[in-house]
């Protein structure tokens, strides 16, 4: 199967009055129809950054650099303002971690909803409600709050809302950066069980920005951990949890808490997190590493392909 | 410094001072201005005074409003946890805080003030005649304009527009040293 | 004899109405943050309070070192009743009873020096001054681990990040020496690999110093790892409350097992289905009444809907509050 988003060696880079901050060096990773991405980083990784530079919406100072983003066979990276405008909403949309923030305080959401519909699709004012109404009903809200204020919902409603209009036009792929970080567990699980059915339902793919590793391992399919503005592994979720081939992985499974044990050893990862403004000229985990050689610490490592599907970019798989 | 107690001791006192000073806010500055030189008479001090009083009420409601959100930050309360006392925690914790804002407010009014004078001096009512003046001089001016000799009226104005810029900058640039946190 | 012993404690807050609101509508409304929970921590435990948003137990994390007056309730540490101590004899309990708050972007004072913050609580107790407190300070900072402790002495809360932050707010929690101390979501600000570390450096701390926790979660698998005793709350109550081996392994209350069920596992193959739980938590203004969990509760029956559970003992170490158990 063709992939459906492909990224290959992305730079972002925003400029700063203390410096040139790289945030996203040299990421690559892909997707197909129908998969759900783990995007999963700490803060500083890059990975929001990532996200948004996917629908070209690195705030500024920030720019995308270099690298290319082919969605569809086209590069993005290419694409002018006014086409990716054609592109957002319809072919590529984003659920964001505060629902409020896509909300409009000032409008009805059902109205909301409708005018996204009219705004992308050649549908008459009724036909449009008509989808909205059955868009509710398909995340769970019920009809009755068609004209409800988003302030009226609670943060779960209204990360249904934010989940209805990022899929209210059928897109082919969702990224949803940290959505479920402002819920609690038992919504969280809840949210997490409707993303899983609509993507199902709708054959989407879906990429899942999260700090939170036990997350991602519950519905992603593949797993791109992220690290000081680069992807250090890329693996199907099974592989990945198995074998943590990166220093980073393995040391970062060690420092996750995991209810279904007793005694654990937790550990935590000594040394700073990585300068963005002066990254490292070799590898960029290479202070933190239990692993480390000089070769580590003069040059880039590779991503090596250990085998179809799995990519790691360390020495030590050379 | 009204505003530090007001703010932290809320209640009635706040209630109070605070009627007081939006009583005076509401009435257009320039106005107040006039009628209290031209009741005072002329002269430095008084016009100093006239000025002073206008402003108490702007810094007044900035300070109070500042006081209030910082009295429930989370750094006041933890203050209190470690057994602080209200007197500590008003000089030592909120009152540095507050200094910190108040450079940006204290440029602004100052250039408001200088218009203010200005405009007083303009119609008279500020400053005696032989101590220079700008606004006395854009006055002196004024009657000139008829005969197109228009440099005595506009560099005046164009200085006190200067000025203006100028504190506003220098505002920012204390704000800047006393927050070192905003250069980030 | 408990270190802090808790008997029905309850702190209702009125709910700010509008101007035009108060004119309309005389009857007053609370938000009934915490409802009449009873529980005791004994030395040397770490005690955990954990539950969802709105549920009480940041409330309670407030009312036990009283930053928060209790509407009703007594709150008794080594024995004797604190519940209406005021002014010096409230400022001298400081000494004994400490917390750590969840934001360590916000709990230090940005205009102060980290020495002369961490410091400050020797001052105010006269404890220490000027070269003396000095020493003691430069001491603690090192103990939690901000070295060289001079240069950290000096700096300001904008110069350290988040975690740097933490450990000076757990510096000047230590400060005092105090017996007992109310940990409020200390690490949920912190990165992810770098939680184990404040963990540990708050074990430590409490094997050196014989120090007895309160710990606030909304994270059980943290609660999980760190917990001696723990207490469910749900709604301003607590629902199910146990040693924490119990709990976990034998959890009886229908909420406490969706709640556990819903928590993301590190391991994709042991993908299991959660208990489905409809519904979100309903405001604490207008709780439902009987059993606050009725509504949502698959089992609920008459009696549930009418009747509060009483907190009951179901086994040993393990009490819950349902009539179906």
């Amino acid at each position: 199967m063709k992939n459906l988003l492909e990224v290959k060696n992305l730079k972002v880079y925003y400029y700063t009055r203390e410096g040139v901050v790289k945030a996203v060096d040299q990421a690559s990773f892909s997707i197909k129809k129908g998969e759900t991405v783990g995007l999963v980083g700490e803060s500083g990784s890059g990975k929001s950054t990532l996200g948004l530079s996917i629908l070209k919406l690195v705030p500024s100072p920030g720019r995308i650099v270099g690298g290319e983003l082919f969605f569809d066979g086209k590069d993005l990276a290419k694409l002018d303002n006014k086409q990716m405008r054609k592109l957002r909403g319809r072919w590529i949309s984003m659920v964001f971690q505060d629902p409020m923030a896509s909300l409009n305080p000032l409008m009805r959401v059902g109205d909301h909803l409708t005018e996204t519909i009219k705004t992308h699709e050649k549908v008459t004012h009724k036909d449009a409600e008509k989808r909205a109404l059955l868009l509710l009903d398909e995340v769970g809200i019920s009809l009755e709050r068609f004209k409800d204020y988003p302030h009226q919902f609670s943060g779960g409603m209204r990360q249904r809302v934010g989940i209805a209009l990022a899929i209210a036009l059928n897109p082919n792929l969702v990224i949803a950066d940290e959505f479920t970080s402002s819920l609690d567990v038992i919504v969280q699980s809840q949210i997490l069980s409707l993303m899983n059915n609509l993507k199902r339902s709708h054959n989407m793919g879906m990429i899942l920005i999260s700090h939170d590793i036990s997350l991602v391992s519950e519905i992603a399919d593949k797993v791109a951990l992220m690290y000081a503005g680069q992807i250090v592994e890329f693996a199907e979720v099974n592989a990945f949890f198995e074998e943590h081939l990166h220093p980073y992985s393995e040391r970062l499974l060690n420092s996750v808490p995991n209810i279904q044990l007793s005694d654990q050893n937790l550990s935590y990862i000594p040394g700073m997190p990585p300068d963005l403004i002066h990254p490292l000229k070799g590898c960029r985990f290479y202070p933190r590493c239990s692993y480390a050689t000089n070769t580590c610490r003069e040059k880039e490592p590779p991503l090596v392909e250990i085998e179809t599907g799995y990519m790691v970019k360390c020495f030590r798989y050379d | 410094m009204l505003g530090l107690l007001s703010g932290y001791i809320g209640g009635k006192l706040d209630s109070i001072l605070s009627l007081v000073m939006d009583a005076v806010y509401s009435f257009p500055g320039l106005i107040l201005a006039i009628v209290l030189a031209a009741m005072l008479g002329p002269g430095i001090v008084n016009t100093a005074v006239a000025i002073a009083v206008i402003y108490t009420p702007t810094y007044f409601r900035i300070v109070r409003g500042l006081v209030l959100s910082l009295k429930e930050s989370l750094f006041v309360e933890a203050a209190r946890a470690t057994g602080a006392k209200d007197r500590t925690i008003v000089f030592k914790y909120i009152f540095p805080n507050v200094l910190s804002s108040v450079p940006i407010i204290l440029s602004l009014n100052a250039a408001d003030a200088v218009l203010t004078l200005a405009a007083l001096s303009f119609l008279g009512l500020g400053l005696p005649a032989p101590t220079p003046d700008w606004g006395f001089d854009l006055k002196a001016g004024h009657a000139y304009l008829a005969s197109r000799i228009w440099w005595p009226s506009t560099f005046p104005g164009l200085l006190i527009v200067l000025l203006t810029l100028g504190f506003s900058l220098f505002g920012e640039g204390i704000s800047e040293i006393l927050n070192p946190e905003l250069r980030r | 004899m408990a270190v802090l012993e808790v008997v029905d404690l309850k702190k209702y807050f009125p709910v700010q109405k509008s101007f035009l609101e108060r004119i309309f509508t005389r009857k007053l409304e609370y938000v009934q943050a915490v409802d009449k929970i009873s529980f005791k921590v004994g030395k040397g435990e770490i005690f955990t309070l954990a539950g969802e948003s709105g549920c009480g137990k940041t409330t309670t994390g407030r009312l036990v070192t009283r930053l928060v007056e209790p509407t009703e309730g007594k709150v008794f540490f080594n024995g004797k009743e604190i519940t209406s101590w005021q002014g010096e004899k409230l400022r001298k309990l400081r000494k004994n009873v400490q917390i750590i708050f969840q934001n360590p972007y916000a709990s230090l004072n940005p205009r102060m020096k980290i020495g002369d913050a961490v410091g400050h609580p020797l001052e105010i107790h006269e404890i220490a001054t000027g070269e003396e407190k000095r020493g003691v300070v430069l001491e603690i900072l090192e103990q939690v681990g901000l070295e060289p402790a001079e240069k950290f002495y000096d700096a300001h809360p904008y110069e350290l990040s988040g975690g740097q932050r933490q450990r000076a707010a757990i510096a000047r929690a230590m400060v005092l020496n105090p017996e007992f101390v109310v940990a409020d979501e200390p690490i949920s600000m912190i990165d992810v690999s770098l939680r184990a570390k404040i963990l540990e450096l708050m074990l430590k701390l409490k094997e050196e110093r014989d120090l007895t926790f309160l710990f606030i979660t909304h994270d059980l698998a943290v609660a999980k790892y760190i917990s001696d005793w723990i207490a469910i709350m749900y709604l301003g109550e607590i629902v199910e409350m146990g040693k924490q081996e119990e709990i976990f392994s034998n959890s009886q209350h229908p909420y406490t097992k969706a709640l556990l069920s819903a928590v993301p596992v590190p391991e994709p193959r042991t993908r299991r289905e959660h208990v489905k739980l409809e519904g979100e938590v309903p405001s604490s203004i207008n709780p439902p009444s009987g059993c606050r969990f009725h509504p949502r509760c698959s089992f609920a029956s008459e009696k549930c809907r009418t009747s509060e559970p009483p907190l009951s003992l179901a086994d040993k170490d393990h009490q819950i509050a349902c009539h179906l158990c």
